[in-house]
């Protein structure tokens, strides 16, 4: 008896020391070269934002430091950069539209032959405002595009080591296949087919802004819904591949995972369940390194996302604006150009944001549907 | 100069006009030439603080100057276009208005030449296609 006793004790104390090393142990097996490489891939602000809170080395421990009093002053510092750039195009279209509304007020006084021609300067000048940093701004988005889908695809490793680590290999495989596509796929389709068909657009929309007589505007809004309905269709597909195989794998991990504790509970004498138990904790524990790397990967791609996307806000808030100063002076010929501007910016945003939640969706959906019953 | 004044003088200066034109018309046309040149440059020198309120926002903004120079100068030149032509219809000159008119379009656009060339360049750089 007094010998059971004792095995009994050796063993429980072997459960808590796993319990409390199994996480730092687990994570240290993380190799650090596919760290260093994930976050290397991305561009140095958001670098230098995940080393100031000590992510940069995928350390969940360093989570708690994410408050939101460190957070706001970064975003308002983001905010303030980005809206830079609309905000004096929205003051020189502004002045621009000023100056054709004088004009166009001594309308009647002026030969009617002359007002076409002042139309066409007045348009030209808002394009040159509005077309040179909207150039720059297209190939921004689309590198960070291109950056996301090689972070994705440097971080795949980690986060399949880390499902594998947590005792579900088939959640760990489904991953990485439908990971592994969706980042070549998205690094293809940005570089394939957004990056020509956006430049492409926006040349088309501001050759139609020169002339009166060309009105392009139309086939502009066709595309940017054809795109739209593309991007929902794809996300669509996406999350149900990637929920489905989830749900599968994970139920087949979990039945795994429960065969190996009845086994524990029932084969084992004596401390059979508290071995089941501390295997319980282990996975706990390791599904803790896998949420925290997942967490980390979707702040990764938010801080990569983010300038993106406010710059995208504010250009559509200076175009609408724009627009709506034109519409109340009366003014036809800027209100073509703004528009169709404003659709191609919108088309960016959506595939700005599409690519934001595939990140943000596919690591959510395999630290959420990866728990264990 | 305050448009009552501006008002008063066009009226003098038509009113003189008409009654001087029974007699000899080169005069009456050259009073009209006078009063409205003396108008024009009254206005100009009132609308610049527009074009400067312009120029500043411009400059504010950090946006190419170039710009706002190019649309001053073709607002300018119909502006001067129109005076012209208005002058050229009075004297009964509708064919010297048209060409004019012709001219002033012409100088328009090749003002904007340089905008045409930037929208060019942009578009061309857009669609891949180095210049």
């Amino acid at each position: 008896m007094k010998k059971i006793i004792v095995f009994s004790f050796v063993i429980v104390v072997i459960a808590f020391s796993m319990f409390s090393a199994s996480a730092e142990t687990y994570e240290n097996l993380l190799n650090d070269s596919d760290k260093k490489e994930a976050v290397n891939v991305l561009p140095d602000n958001v670098q230098d934002f995940l080393k100031e809170f000590g992510l940069d080395s995928f350390d969940f421990s360093n989570l708690n430091k994410l408050t939101l009093k460190n957070i706001f002053p970064k975003f308002l510092n983001t905010v303030s950069s980005e809206s830079k750039n609309p905000m004096k195009a929205f003051a020189a279209i502004i002045a621009v539209m000023l100056l054709y509304s004088i004009i166009y007020g001594v309308k009647s006084t002026l030969e009617n032959t002359l007002q076409p021609v002042i139309s066409v300067s007045v348009t030209l000048c808002i394009i040159c405002i509005l077309v040179i940093p909207l150039t720059g701004f297209t190939e921004t988005v689309v590198n960070t595009i291109k950056i996301s889908s090689d972070f994705m695809t440097a971080y795949i490793p980690i986060m399949v080591f880390a499902l594998g680590l947590s005792g579900q290999p088939l959640t760990s495989a489904g991953y990485y296949a439908v990971m592994m596509f969706t980042s070549q796929s998205v690094s293809r389709i940005s570089s394939e087919i957004i990056a020509p068909f956006m430049k492409i657009m926006l040349a088309v929309s501001v050759s139609s802004g020169i002339s009166p007589s060309v009105n392009l505007s139309g086939i502009i809004r066709f595309i940017t819904k054809f795109t739209r309905i593309l991007l929902v269709f794809s996300m669509s597909i996406f999350t149900g591949i990637l929920s489905f195989k989830q749900v599968l794998s994970t139920g087949a991990d979990n039945v795994s995972s429960r065969a190996v504790r009845l086994s524990l509970s029932s084969f084992v004498p004596i401390v059979g369940s508290a071995l089941s138990e501390a295997y319980r904790t282990v996975q706990g524990s390791v599904g803790l390194l896998k949420s925290g790397v997942g967490i980390i990967s979707v702040i990764a791609a938010i801080a990569l996302f983010a300038p993106s996307v406010i710059q995208c806000v504010f250009w559509m808030l200076t175009l609408s604006f724009s627009k709506s100063i034109a519409e109340i002076l009366n003014l036809r010929e800027p209100c073509v150009i703004l528009d169709s501007v404003y659709c191609v910016i919108s088309t960016l945003f959506a595939a700005a944001l599409c690519m934001t939640l595939v990140f943000i969706i596919s690591s959510a959906v395999v630290v959420l549907l990866g728990g264990f019953s | 100069m305050s448009i009552s004044v501006i008002c008063l003088l066009g009226i003098i200066t038509a009113v003189i006009s008409v009654s001087i034109r029974k007699y000899n018309s080169e005069i009456a046309f050259l009073l009209t030439l006078a009063g409205c040149i003396i108008i024009f440059l009254s206005v100009i020198f009132n609308i610049s603080t527009v074009f400067d309120t312009a120029k500043n926002i411009f400059e504010s903004a950090s946006v190419n100057s170039s710009y706002i120079k190019i649309l001053l100068k073709a607002i300018g030149l119909c502006f001067i276009c129109e005076f012209a032509v208005d002058l050229c219809i009075d004297s009964g000159q509708r064919s010297l208005a048209n060409n004019i008119s012709i001219a002033g379009k012409a100088l328009v656009l090749v003002t904007a030449i340089p905008l045409y060339k930037d929208v060019l360049n942009a578009v061309l750089s857009l669609t891949g296609v180095s210049v």
